[in-house]
C-alpha cells in the first residue's frame, strides 16, 4: 500500500538536475515581449498624468498601459474593489499604476525613469494606532461570547490587561510572482501563473479584460513556494500580462524582481490585540476579553476571513469559560495584506500563549503547568468559544508526552541554575501548542473535484484544483490513487492543474488541498473501480461476452466490495479468480466501458453560522505542541535557538516524510516571523527592507542547534481522506515557543515586572527590553 | 603579451566565446537566456539567497586539476570568467538527452526530502557539490558544522534546512565523483592558462572593457583612462549594477594579474595582494590572527567570500565593512601605486569621509600588509546584525590592547563600524585608557564618555539608541572577556 509511505517527491529528480519548469524557465516566443511594471510614486494621493511617449521612442519599447486601458479595472476575492492598475485613488506606495510592453528586462530597465508619472499626495494612515484613530476600517466581525465576561472580570481574583503587538511578515517564496499569457485563436487566452488559485486567476484575467470565463485557460504547473502569497496576489498579475498579450496581440510575460515583489505584493497581517484576562490563583483563565485588530493594508483582499481565523484561533488549546473576542480589520496605506501560512491564526493562537506566559511570570509559576491546567479537556471543557466540540481530543496526552521526551522539567531547572550566574548569556524555556482548524471557514469554499484518467497500458493521469508549491500535494494524489487501485505510485501522474479540467475549484489553500482533492481523486477511483469490479464481473460470469454481446450498465449501487484491487491485479476473494489489472483494462475497454472518472467533493457536516458566529466551523483539528529552548546575548541581544522539540498529531500521515518536511520547514518560517524577520518602513510608508540584503529570512545556521521533529500516532480522524490530517499551515504556530522561550528568558532578569515585548523579537527589541529592567 | 577581443569560457563541457558588451553580463542571465540553462535560478540578484549558486574553477590545485569553489552567478559578470571552468546544474548530474545519471548528492537530496518547491534546489545542489569537492580535496570528513558552513550562503523557505543538512551528511564521499577528475581535461586546462596571460580589450560604442595581464599594463590602463571602474571580485558592483544604482561603462578587471593574486608573511607582516579573495585570506590568517578567522566566518558565504577580495572590502569603504575594525587597530598599511611609483598609507588615514579615499584618479590598491601580532596582545572583534550570519552588520567592534607584565595598558587601539560615516577609530578613549591597569571599571567609564565621540544614525538596521547601547556594552564584553583570559584582572 502506497498511502503511509515515505516515497520521493514527484517532482524531486526534476529539481536536484534543474529541469524543473517554472514560469521563466519557459522557453522564449519570437515576437515574446517582457511586462515591465511601475509603482506608484505616493503612498496616498491620486496619479493626475502618466506619459510614457519618451519610453515609446526608445527602440524595443511596444506600448505603455495605465488604468484607462482596462475594461474593467477592479477586482478582489471577496470584495471587488482593488484596481488592477491604480490611478485616481493611490493604494500604497509602489503600487502597479503602469505597464511598459517591451523587448526585456534590460530594456525597462532602461526605460522606465523615461515614463513621466504625476501624482498629487495626501497624508496617508500608516500604523493601526493611526488607522483607529482615524477610524478607518476595512471590516468587523461579530463577536464570540460566551458567559457573563464583564462580571467574570470582575469576580477575578486576578486580572491582567495589556496588548500582544506582532508584525508583518514577507512570504519570501523564491520564485517570485511570475506569469505568461498566449494569446490564442478566436480571443482565446492561455495563461500560465505561478498561481495557488488558478480559477480565480482565470476568472479576473477574463473579467477584467471583457472576456468570457470559457475564453480563459489557466494552468499552474507548480510554484516555486506560495505560502498564501500567490493566493489571492497572483491573479492581477496574470491580467496585466493579459491586457498586454490582447493588445499586442504577442505572447506576454511578467516575472517580477525580487525587490519589486516584495515592494508590490502584501504580506501577513500585522496585528495589535488588547486583552483583559482573569485567572485564579492556579492559574486557570476564568475570564478572556480580546480586542483584535489587523492591518488590511489598502484592500479587502481575503483580510475579513483572515480577521475570523484570528478569532477562531485566539483560544489557542485552551478553554475559556467566559470569553469575548472581538475583531476588526483597519485600512492603511500599505500594501494589501493578505494571506500567509496560518492566514490570521498565528496572530490569535500567539496573543493568548503570551497571556499565559504573563500569567504565569505574574504567579511565579512556571507556564507548562499554568497550560497544563487550561488546556482543552477530554471529556468535559471541550466546546469552543464558538460552541464546537472538539472531538477526539489529544491536546492532553501531546502535551504529557512532549513535557517528557523534552525533558522540559530538567532542562528548566538548569536553566533557571544558569541564569544565576553572570555569564552575559540568558536562556528561557518554553512550550507552546497549536490546534488548527481543518476546514475553510468560507463555507462554499471547502469543494473540489479531480478527473481520473486510466490508460490501457495501466498508468494513470490525475488532474485535480490542487496546486503543487512544493508541499507535495501532486505525491499524496499519487499515493491515493495507487493505493486505491492496489500499483505502485509510480504508475500515477499528476497533470498540470488547469481550469480546462478542473473548475470551480477553490484555492490551494488552508492546509486543505490533500484533504478535498484528496477526497475527490478517492471518489473518481472508487467510481472507476465500480466499473472495473462491474466488468470483472461480467467477464468472469458465465454469459460468454464475445465482442458482440453487450455487457449491461454498472449498477452503481451493487456491492462488488468483495472484488479487491492488490498489488497488481484483481481478485475476486470469493471465488479466488483474479487477472491483471492491465488485462482487466483492456477488457473493460474492448466493452465500450469508460476509463475516466470525474468526482466532486465536498467537506460534509460543515455548519457555521457568520451572523451568529456559532456552529461546526472546521472538519476537525490539527494539533501539534513544540518546546523552545533560546539563549540571549546580553551585551547585544542577539537569540540563538538551542533545542527545539516538536510533537505533531497528523492523523495517519499519508506520506510522514513529506509530512515531516512540511513541519520543519513550517516551524523555522514561524520562527523567522517572531524572531529576525522585520519589514522596514520609512515615514513615508515606503518599505525599505525589499530583499535579503536587508529582509532576513532564516538561514541554515538559525535553525535549532537540536531540532527533533515527531508524529503522535493518531488513527481516529475519520473525517478526513485515509484518516490522515492537514499539515500545511498548523506547525506554523508553533514558531512562536521562540517567541515566548524569549518572553521566559527575560522573566529571569524583569524583577516585579512582566516582559513586554513585540513580535519580532529582534536583537533590538530584546536588548531594549533588557536594558529597562538595569 | 597578446591581446584578446573576447572572453574564453567553458560551461559545463562546452567551451564558449563571447564577444562585445554581452561581456558585462551577469553569468547567471547568460546561462538562463543565452544558453538555456534554466536550472540556475536568480532571485535576489543581489548574491544574497544562492539560488543562481554555481561551481566555478579559476586555476588548478597543486595536482593540475581544476579547483572548483561555489559562487554567485547572478553578480558575476561574464568578464571575470574569462578562462574558468563553470559547471551549473545541469552539469552535476551526468545529462544524456532526457535522461540523467544522477550525482550522489542528487540521489541524497531527493532520499531525505531535501528539496520541495524546487526553486533553490539546483543552487543547493550546487553548493553541496562544492563541499563534496573540498571535502574529498582536502580528504577529511563531512561534519554537521562544516555541512552548515558551506551552505551558509543558500536560502530555503520551504524545507527549514534540516532536510537538507540531513541530505549533506548522508552523502557518501567515496560514492560521489570527483567533479574535478570528471571535467579534467589536460587541453582546456592548457588553453585556460593562456587565457590568464593574454590581455583583454573590448570597446564598443557604449563601453570598454579591459583585462590586463599585468600590473604595468593595468597601471598604464589606469592613467589614461582614469574613470574607469576596477573590479576585483564584483560582489558589491555586481549588486549596485543589477539594481540600476550604477553603471559601468568602463571596467577593468585585475584578476588576470598574477602578481596581486598571492598572500604572503615576512617578519612583520602579512601581506594581502588585490584579487586575494576573502576565502583565500580566511584560510591564511587562522593562526596568525584567529580572531580574524573567527569573524569571517560569520562575515558571508562561502559563495561570497570565493570571489569577494579583502581589498575590495577596504575600498568598498562601507562604514560597515566588517574586515575594516580588524585592520584599523591592527594598523594595516595600504599599499597605492601609480606608473610613477608607490606609497602607503595607515588605514585610518585611507578615509576621508563617506566613501571618500586618499587616492588618486590614477592609482591602484594593489597590496595591504597587515602587522602580525606579537605575543602580548589580545584582540576582539565583534558585530551584531539582525541575523548572525550573512547579514550585514548594524555595529562592528574591534579592540586591540598591549598588556604590560603587571596588566597595564601600554597599547590601546579600538574601532566601531556603523555608528559614523566609515569605521572609526576612537583615539581619545585610547588616549585616556593607555597607561591605565586592565580593569573592567576602566572600560565602563571609558563606554561612558562614548556619547562625546559617536552619533550614531538610525536606520533600518538598527536605531542609533541601539548602537549606542551595544558600543558602550562592547566595552564590557571585552573587558571582561579579556578578564577571563588573562586570569583574573584588577
Amino acid at each position: 500500500m502506497s498511502v503511509g509511505k515515505s516515497v520521493q517527491h514527484d517532482s524531486a529528480t526534476g529539481h536536484v538536475t534543474g529541469s524543473s519548469i517554472f514560469i521563466d524557465d519557459r522557453p522564449k516566443f519570437k515576437n515574446e515581449v517582457y511586462v515591465g511594471v511601475i509603482g506608484s510614486p505616493v503612498c496616498a494621493g491620486a496619479i493626475t498624468k502618466i506619459d510614457g511617449s519618451a519610453a515609446l521612442k526608445v527602440d524595443g519599447v511596444y506600448g505603455v498601459y495605465s488604468a484607462k486601458d482596462v475594461p474593467h479595472n477592479k477586482w478582489g476575492t471577496i470584495v471587488p474593489e482593488q484596481p488592477i492598475l491604480a490611478f485616481e485613488k493611490i493604494g500604497y506606495i509602489d503600487e502597479p499604476v503602469c505597464l511598459v510592453a517591451c523587448r526585456d528586462e534590460e530594456t525597462f530597465n532602461a526605460v522606465k525613469k523615461l515614463v513621466k508619472i504625476e501624482a498629487t499626495s495626501i497624508t496617508p494612515i500608516l500604523t493601526i494606532d493611526d488607522a483607529i484613530d482615524k477610524n478607518s476600517f476595512l471590516c468587523t466581525a461579530n463577536p464570540f461570547v460566551r458567559g457573563d465576561i464583564e462580571g467574570a472580570l470582575k469576580s477575578a481574583t486576578h486580572t491582567l490587561k495589556g496588548a500582544f503587538e506582532c508584525g508583518g511578515q514577507e512570504h519570501f517564496y523564491m520564485e517570485s510572482q511570475a506569469t505568461v499569457v498566449y494569446p490564442l485563436e478566436n480571443g482565446q487566452l492561455e495563461v500560465h501563473s505561478s498561481s495557488q488559485h488558478p480559477t480565480e486567476t482565470q476568472h479576473v484575467v477574463a473579467h477584467s479584460l471583457g472576456l468570457d470565463y470559457s475564453q480563459v485557460v489557466c494552468i499552474v504547473k507548480r510554484m516555486g513556494g506560495g505560502f498564501g502569497g500567490k493566493e489571492s496576489q497572483a491573479a492581477h498579475f496574470a491580467a496585466m500580462a493579459g491586457l498586454v498579450a490582447m493588445k499586442l496581440n504577442r505572447p506576454a510575460r511578467l516575472a517580477l524582481t525580487k525587490d519589486d515583489d516584495m515592494m508590490m505584493t502584501g504580506k501577513r497581517h500585522p496585528f495589535k490585540n488588547f486583552y483583559e484576562v482573569g485567572f485564579d490563583d492556579k492559574g486557570v483563565i476564568t475570564a478572556l476579553k480580546v480586542l483584535i485588530f489587523a492591518n488590511g493594508g489598502a484592500y479587502v483582499d481575503l483580510t475579513p476571513s483572515i480577521l475570523d481565523r484570528a478569532m477562531f484561533h485566539a483560544d489557542g488549546c485552551y478553554y475559556l469559560e467566559n470569553c469575548y473576542i472581538e475583531g476588526k480589520a483597519v485600512r492603511t496605506n500599505q500594501h494589501s495584506n493578505t494571506a500567509f501560512r496560518g492566514f490570521g491564526g498565528p496572530q490569535g493562537n500567539m496573543t493568548i500563549e503570551s497571556i499565559i506566559e504573563d500569567v504565569a511570570c505574574f504567579l511565579k509559576v512556571d507556564a507548562y503547568e499554568i497550560r497544563k491546567r487550561n488546556l482543552y479537556g477530554v471529556k468535559d471543557r471541550n466546546i469552543t468559544p464558538y460552541n464546537q466540540l472538539v472531538e477526539n481530543n489529544v491536546l492532553p496526552e501531546l502535551f504529557e508526552k512532549l513535557h517528557t521526551t523534552s525533558e522540559y522539567k530538567k532542562r528548566n531547572e538548569e536553566i533557571k541554575a544558569f541564569n544565576k550566574k553572570s555569564s552575559g548569556k540568558l536562556r528561557g524555556l518554553s512550550m507552546t501548542g497549536a490546534k488548527f482548524g481543518i476546514a475553510f471557514t468560507t463555507k462554499f469554499l471547502n469543494q473540489g473535484n479531480a478527473l481520473v484518467n486510466i490508460h490501457l497500458d495501466g498508468t494513470i493521469q490525475v488532474s485535480t484544483g490542487a496546486t503543487e508549491m512544493g508541499q507535495g500535494v501532486n505525491t499524496k494524489m499519487q499515493q491515493i490513487t495507487a493505493t486505491a487501485f492496489g500499483i505502485p505510485h509510480t504508475q500515477i501522474v499528476l497533470m498540470p492543474t488547469s481550469t480546462e479540467k478542473n473548475h470551480n475549484t477553490s484555492p490551494t489553500a488552508a492546509s486543505s488541498g490533500a484533504d478535498i482533492n484528496g477526497g475527490a481523486v478517492l471518489k473518481a477511483c472508487e467510481s472507476l473501480k465500480q466499473t472495473l469490479r462491474w466488468v470483472f464481473r461480467e467477464q468472469h460470469s458465465d454469459k460468454g461476452y464475445d465482442g458482440i454481446k453487450t455487457m449491461p450498465a454498472v449498477d452503481p449501487d451493487a456491492d462488488l466490495s468483495h472484488i479487491e484491487f492488490i498489488d497488481g491485479n484483481v481478485i475476486d476473494t470469493k471465488t479466488s479468480k483474479s487477472m491483471s489489472f492491465k488485462d482487466l483494462l483492456k477488457v473493460t475497454y474492448l466493452n465500450q466501458f469508460s476509463l475516466a472518472g470525474y468526482a466532486f467533493y465536498k467537506t460534509p457536516d460543515l455548519g457555521f453560522d457568520k451572523s451568529t458566529h456559532q456552529g461546526r466551523a472546521f472538519n476537525y483539528f490539527t494539533n501539534g505542541a513544540a518546546v523552545s529552548e533560546v539563549e540571549i546575548d546580553e551585551y547585544t541581544g542577539e537569540l540563538k535557538v538551542l533545542r527545539t522539540d516538536i510533537l505533531m498529531d497528523l492523523g495517519r500521515p499519508i506520506n510522514p516524510g513529506i509530512d515531516i518536511g512540511q513541519v520543519s520547514g513550517a516551524f523555522i518560517q514561524g520562527m523567522g516571523w517572531v524572531t529576525t524577520e522585520n519589514l522596514f518602513y520609512n515615514d513615508a510608508g515606503k518599505l525599505l527592507s525589499h530583499s535579503p540584503t536587508t529582509y532576513k529570512i532564516p538561514n541554515i545556521q538559525d535553525i535549532p542547534r537540536v531540532f527533533n521533529i515527531e508524529l503522535l500516532e493518531n488513527h481516529t480522524n475519520t473525517r478526513n481522506v485515509m484518516r490522515s490530517k492537514a499539515v500545511g499551515e498548523p506547525p506554523l504556530l508553533l514558531g512562536s515557543s521562540v517567541w515566548t522561550a524569549v518572553k521566559n528568558a527575560l522573566s529571569h532578569r524583569s524583577g516585579k515586572t512582566l516582559p513586554n515585548i513585540t513580535s519580532p523579537a529582534t536583537n533590538e527589541v530584546i536588548l531594549m527590553e533588557l536594558n529597562r529592567y538595569e | 603579451m597578446k591581446n584578446s577581443s573576447q572572453i574564453t569560457t567553458r560551461i559545463n563541457d562546452q567551451i564558449i566565446e563571447i564577444a562585445g558588451d554581452k561581456a558585462f553580463m551577469p553569468l547567471g542571465n547568460f546561462l538562463r537566456n543565452s544558453e538555456g540553462l534554466t536550472g540556475t535560478k536568480i532571485v535576489c540578484a543581489e548574491g544574497d539567497c544562492g539560488a543562481c549558486t554555481v561551481l566555478l574553477a579559476t586555476g588548478t590545485d597543486s595536482s593540475g586539476k581544476l579547483e572548483f569553489k561555489s559562487v554567485n552567478s547572478c553578480i558575476l559578470p561574464l568578464y571575470l570568467v574569462d578562462g574558468a571552468q563553470v559547471i551549473t546544474v545541469e552539469g552535476i548530474g551526468k545529462m544524456e538527452g532526457m535522461k540523467v545519471d544522477l550525482s550522489e548528492v542528487q540521489k541524497k537530496m531527493i532520499d531525505n526530502n531535501g528539496a520541495q518547491c524546487g526553486y533553490c534546489t539546483p543552487g543547493f545542489i550546487c553548493a553541496m557539490a562544492g563541499a563534496v569537492e573540498s571535502c574529498k580535496s582536502a580528504g577529511t570528513p563531512m561534519t554537521e558544522k562544516k555541512a552548515k558552513n558551506y551552505l551558509t550562503g543558500n536560502l530555503c523557505r520551504c524545507t527549514g534546512y534540516q532536510p537538507i543538512i540531513d541530505a549533506m551528511m548522508s552523502v557518501d564521499l567515496g560514492k560521489a565523483e570527483f567533479l574535478k577528475e570528471r571535467y579534467h581535461n589536460a587541453e582546456w586546462i592548457g588553453k585556460m592558462k593562456s587565457i590568464k596571460k593574454t590581455s583583454v580589450e573590448m570597446k564598443s560604442l557604449e563601453r570598454s572593457l579591459f583585462l590586463p595581464a599585468t600590473l604595468k599594463e593595468a597601471l598604464k590602463i589606469k592613467s589614461q583612462e582614469l574613470d574607469v571602474r576596477l573590479v576585483a571580485g564584483s560582489t558589491d558592483l555586481g549588486v549596485v549594477v543589477n539594481k540600476g544604482k550604477l553603471e559601468t561603462p568602463k571596467a577593468m578587471a585585475l584578476y588576470h594579474i598574477e602578481e596581486l593574486g598571492s598572500i604572503s608573511h615576512d617578519a612583520g607582516h602579512i601581506i594581502v595582494g588585490a584579487t586575494v579573495t576573502l576565502t583565500q585570506f580566511e584560510e591564511y590568517v587562522e593562526n596568525h590572527y584567529p580572531e580574524m578567522s573567527r569573524l569571517l566566518h560569520i562575515f558571508a558565504s562561502p559563495q561570497i567570500k570565493n570571489q569577494g577580495t579583502l581589498i575590495g572590502n577596504v575600498v568598498n569603504a562601507s562604514p560597515i565593512a566588517d574586515t575594516i575594525p580588524f585592520l584599523m587597530v591592527s594598523d594595516a598599511i595600504v599599499v597605492i601605486q601609480n606608473e610613477s611609483g608607490t606609497r602607503e598609507v595607515v588605514l585610518k588615514d585611507f578615509y576621508l569621509g563617506y566613501k571618500k579615499l586618499d587616492i588618486a584618479p590614477d592609482e591602484i590598491v594593489t597590496t595591504i600588509k597587515i602587522p602580525i601580532l606579537s605575543q602580548q596582545e589580545v584582540t576582539r572583534l565583534y558585530k551584531v546584525s539582525m541575523r548572525k550570519d550573512l547579514d550585514i552588520s548594524a555595529v562592528t567592534f574591534a579592540a586591540r590592547v598591549i598588556l604590560d607584565d603587571s596588566n597595564k595598558m601600554t597599547s590601546v587601539k579600538i574601532a566601531l563600524g556603523g555608528v559614523a560615516a566609515t569605521v572609526v577609530r576612537l583615539t581619545d578613549i585610547e588616549k585616556a585608557l593607555t597607561g591605565h591597569d586592565f580593569t573592567l571599571k576602566a572600560f565602563e567609564d571609558a563606554a561612558a564618555t562614548l556619547d562625546q565621540y559617536i552619533k550614531p544614525l538610525s536606520d533600518l538596521r538598527a536605531s542609533s539608541a541601539y548602537r549606542m547601547l551595544v558600543s558602550k556594552n562592547y566595552f564590557t564584553k571585552f573587558a571582561k572577556e579579556i578578564i577571563d583570559q588573562i586570569g583574573g584582572g584588577k
